[in-house]
């Protein structure tokens, strides 16, 4: 089965007037239909201007510079305006991090999703309510005649979150972008929202790609994971192999640092939680070869002057670490 | 074991106003606190979980009257500080200030933009004087050394710090003035993944080190097994569970405490997330429920958790859980 | 062992702030025009190349003469070399936007200050005086003090009190100019003294007026020099006009009291009016392109 979407190579580099900072220096992955990929990494990983570099919606003065990315076999570079606005909200939909910034506070819930509606379908306006009334019903949104004339502040947080998952699928998308949906949220409620995202994604087979810093969401959601780091992927493979039998050296100290819900700490006399050193890089002033090398417990020399290539260590699983078999280029 | 600090029936109350041409009526109450008692022993870590509105950072804020509670009383060293924080022996006040510290979540906003490090740390020894004006400078490399940082750090501002290192600024300030008890509001949440181990780590060692007392609140279930013995689990501002650790996370008495945990996803893609689904939303704290305040929502609400509410009653072994029907 | 002092300081917030003006464009013109007229007003006396009341031209029946070796400016009707009288205009121009927003920064961080601190009852009052001051029309009020304390003062000892009537208009600009800046101070007095550093302030036990001085105040001013800076260049501005319609001080020389002399006789001595609104142009945006650069400056819209 052919990827839905495809990214490869992307580069996206930030221009300030102090300098150009590549944010985004190869990342890698892909999506096949009715998957759920997880994107991993913290802050500075460039996950989140990956995922607005698939809708081409990179602020700037930031810009993509390099890279490939297909989606349904159309070349999303090559794409014109015109194309890219269709595209936008009807195939590709995007859910952002915190509901509250997300939606038009001076407009009501009904206007909002009823605008979007019309703008691509030009249905008619009574058709397009019965439409958005139909679907916050899918969202488990009772009562939705009533909160369609509501604006965004009179809802909670989950309730803003919903509206915006029932923008999204709108217009029946083929992919969804989710940016940390459920970062601001109570965990109850989180775990709602999972649910729901689940069960639609389920029912109405769409794929999606779930942008997070959080492990225990990904393991939960994902069929396959990507981790990045600094810009660049480090290891992409199935959600069991990330979480069992992880190779990439970040990928494991990720992995080891959290500390978990469902782990006695109490038979350590000192519990102590095992820490990757130093901090994440500046990316105006980026590590030479491997990003990870400052902080990687087995870099060696060559870890500093080359930069590992992905390298396929099993069928669906990729490394980029010099030390699990990557070809280095000199940087 | 004689408690360092004791809670009791600590009330905060918001009132709800509407505006008028001058000041404005009040057209209802927030009980943001109610009625909150516990005591934490020396040495221990005891945590405040919650959601967000169950009240714990206002009961943390009260105890150090960050926020004048509306009535209650806090017990440290023999006294009740939150009346000597009303009263007006500023000296007194001083040396409550010197037992009972805190730290901050947002580690952007915890630190004075316009100050170095040096000049935030040194604020402690100015207001306090506990230590000859001579020898600030050396507790305050030691301090800097003593968190991770390094003495030429003082010399720098906030902005060319991580959020990390900030945070580690912010709990040599709350040491400065050699606490024995300090509440630590969140002192993770804002920090990255790879980061917070490290700032998790240094908190625990600390506590062992330097014989602290640790009131930490969170509402990331994970670093609260890592570094809490006890736990206290709140909901629309009251404690519905309280119990050691272990027991609390192996077997939750209290529903809300159960559906809580079970509603934490877990790093293991093989493990079963499925959690208990409460009904509805959360109420507003305008409105709490009448008898249980957790009925509404609870999957296990019998009728006379609908007219009474229940009280927080021992059950067994150093645990506490306010329900009729517990699990 | 003491701290270790570096070999070399790292820059404080202010030094940076400097560095990012220097890099705004219109901040540095700014910074630039204020300096050239600065330096004007310091060194007028020896800049100038005649006495400030020298009328010597209308005595040769050159006065109203267009500009020449003799006078670069020209002269004006009154026989005054136009030269002279910008030069001398400078340092009243200055004296009034900076004695101006001296008076209305003091009131207005003090009611804004102190209303955004004490909230409640203070702020309430604090501020239904600010909006009394902000609906009095300021212009017409000068003016009739002006004109009220003119017919006062005559026979009395106050007449020989040097510049009565500018110190006069400057204290009443000053007087009415503080609401935008106590609003301004209101709402970063509220803003900061939630933040979390304030508090942590108060958890060490720190006094509220060491709290006021040594945490909110300095964090509070970058905010207002920008305010402060627009408000020199309007006070400048508002004195013009006041003696642009002939309430000004007659002892001093101004700007606006030279448009007030010569407006009439724009067709034929342009050079006596447009020296003087030149001057004022230039002084005017010289303060609002450093407002500009300033607020760039510390709040820099692109974040690393």
């Amino acid at each position: 089965m052919s990827d839905l979407l495809t990214v490869d190579g992307l580069r996206v580099h930030f221009f300030a007037r102090s300098g150009i900072a590549p944010v985004v220096d190869g990342i890698d992955f892909a999506i096949r239909p009715r998957e759920t990929l997880g994107l991993v990494g913290e802050s500075g990983s460039g996950k989140t201007m990956a995922s607005l570099a698939v809708l081409r919606l990179v602020p700037p003065p930031a810009r993509i510079v390099g890279g490939s990315m297909r989606f349904q076999d159309r070349d999303l570079l090559a794409l014109d305006d015109a194309a890219m606005r269709g595209l936008r909200g009807k195939s590709i939909a995007m859910i952002f991090q915190n509901p509250a910034y997300s939606l038009n506070p001076i407009l009501t819930v009904g206007d909002q999703l009823i605008e979007i509606l019309r703008w691509h379908e030009g249905i008619s306006r009574a058709a397009a309510r019965d439409r958005v009334a139909e679907l916050l019903r899918l969202v488990g949104i009772a009562d939705p005649l009533h909160r369609l004339r509501q604006f965004p502040h009179e809802l909670s947080g989950g309730m803003k979150q919903r509206i915006c998952i029932g923008r999204a699928l709108l217009c029946n998308p083929a992919l969804i972008l989710a940016d940390e949906p459920t970062t601001n949220l109570d965990v109850t409620i989180q775990a709602q929202i999972l649910d729901l995202l689940e069960e639609l994604r389920e029912r109405l087979h769409m794929a999606m790609l779930l942008v997070s810093h959080d492990m225990g969401l990904v393991a939960r959601m994902a069929h396959r994971i990507t981790v990045v780091y600094a810009g660049r992927t480090c290891e992409t493979a199935d959600a069991r192999s990330i979480f069992h039998a992880p190779l990439h050296p970040y990928t494991r100290a990720l992995l080891d640092s959290a500390p978990r819900v469902d782990y006695d700490y109490e038979h350590e006399v000192h519990p102590v939680l095992k820490t990757i050193g130093g901090r994440i890089p500046n990316l105006a002033e980026p590590p030479g070869g491997c990003r990870f090398h400052p902080r990687c417990p087995e870099a060696t020399a060559e870890c500093a002057q080359l930069r590992p290539e992905p390298f396929q260590v099993a069928p669906g699983h990729i490394v980029s670490c010099l030390k699990r078999g990557s070809h280095g280029l000199p940087t | 074991m004689t408690p360092l600090v004791r809670v009791e029936h600590l009330v905060k109350r918001y009132p709800v106003r509407k505006r008028g041409i001058l000041g404005g009526r009040t057209v209802g109450q927030i009980k943001a606190v109610d009625d909150v008692s516990f005591s934490v022993a020396a040495g221990e870590a005891l945590a405040l979980v919650g959601e967000s509105g169950c009240g714990k950072t206002t009961t943390a804020r009260s105890m150090l009257h960050l926020v004048a509670a509306t009535s209650g009383e806090v017990w440290f060293d023999g006294k009740d500080v939150l009346s000597v924080f009303r009263g007006n022996d500023r000296a007194a006040a001083l040396r409550v200030r010197r037992g009972l510290q805190y730290m901050f979540q947002d580690p952007y906003l915890s630190l004075n933009p316009r100050w170095t490090i040096g000049q935030t740390l040194r604020e402690p020894f100015r207001v306090h004087r506990h230590v000859p004006e001579a020898d600030w400078d050396d507790r305050i490399a030691a301090l800097l050394e003593r968190v991770g940082l390094e003495p030429a750090h003082a010399w720098r501002y906030p902005h060319e710090f991580s959020g990390g290192q900030r945070q580690r600024v912010g709990v040599a300030r709350a040491l400065a003035v050699e606490p024995q008890f300090l509440v630590l509001d969140e002192p993770v949440s804002s920090l990255d993944v790879s980061v917070r181990a490290q700032i998790l780590n240094l908190l625990v060692e600390l506590r062992a080190a330097l014989g602290l007392t640790y009131l930490y609140i969170s509402h990331d279930l994970a670093s609260v097994r890592f570094i809490a013995h006890r736990v206290a689990v709140m909901y629309l501002g009251a404690i519905v569970e309280m119990a050691p650790s272990e027991m609390l996370f192996r077997h939750p008495l209290h529903h809300y405490t159960h559906a809580l945990l079970s509603a934490v996803p877990v790093p293991d893609p093989d493990a079963r997330q499925t959690h208990v689904a409460l009904r509805g939303e959360p109420p507003s704290a305008m409105n709490i429920p009448a008898g249980c305040r957790f009925h509404t929502r609870c999957p296990a609400a019998l009728p006379q958790c609908q007219t009474t509410p229940p009280a927080l009653t021992p059950s067994g072994a150093g645990r506490l859980v306010a329900c009729h029907n517990p699990r | 062992m003491a701290l270790p002092t570096p070999k070399q300081r790292p820059p404080g917030q202010l030094q940076q702030g400097w560095q990012r003006l220097r890099r705004n464009r219109s901040g540095l013109l700014g910074l630039i025009l204020i300096t050239l007229v600065v330096v004007v007003a310091l060194l007028g006396p020896w800049l100038a190349p005649y006495a400030p009341d020298d009328q010597s031209a209308m005595l040769g029946f050159a006065s109203g003469g267009a500009p020449s070796w003799a006078h670069w400016l020209g002269t004006d009707r009154n026989g005054y070399d136009v030269l002279t009288r910008v030069i001398y205009g400078a340092p009243t121009a200055l004296a009034v936007g900076l004695g101006a927003m001296l008076v209305a920064a003091l009131i207005g961080i003090l009611v804004g200050g102190i209303a955004g601190y004490l909230g409640g009852v203070a702020d309430e009052m604090l501020m239904r005086l600010t909006d009394l001051f902000l609906v009095i029309p300021v212009f017409v009020m000068i003016l009739a003090v002006v004109r009220l304390f003119g017919i006062v003062v005559v026979g009395t000892w106050l007449e020989r009190v040097p510049f009565l009537n500018l110190t006069t208009i400057v204290l009443l600009l000053g007087l009415f100019g503080w609401p935008p800046i106590a609003r301004l101070a209101r709402a970063e007095f509220l803003r900061l003294k939630g933040m979390d550093f304030v508090e942590a302030a108060r958890c060490i036990g720190a006094q509220p007026l060491d709290i006021l001085f040594r945490h909110i105040l300095p964090n509070a001013l970058p905010s207002l020099a920008v305010v402060i800076a627009l408000g020199i260049g309007g006070a400048i501005l508002s004195e013009s006009m006041i003696s642009f319609l002939g309430f000004g001080d007659p002892k001093a020389v101004s700007w606006g009291q030279l448009l007030y002399f010569n407006y009439q006789v724009l067709k034929v001595s342009p050079w006596a009016v447009l020296a003087p609104g030149g001057a004022i142009f230039i002084t005017v945006l010289g303060f609002n392109l450093l407002a500009d650069g300033l607020s760039d400056a510390f709040n820099p819209r692109l974040k690393q």
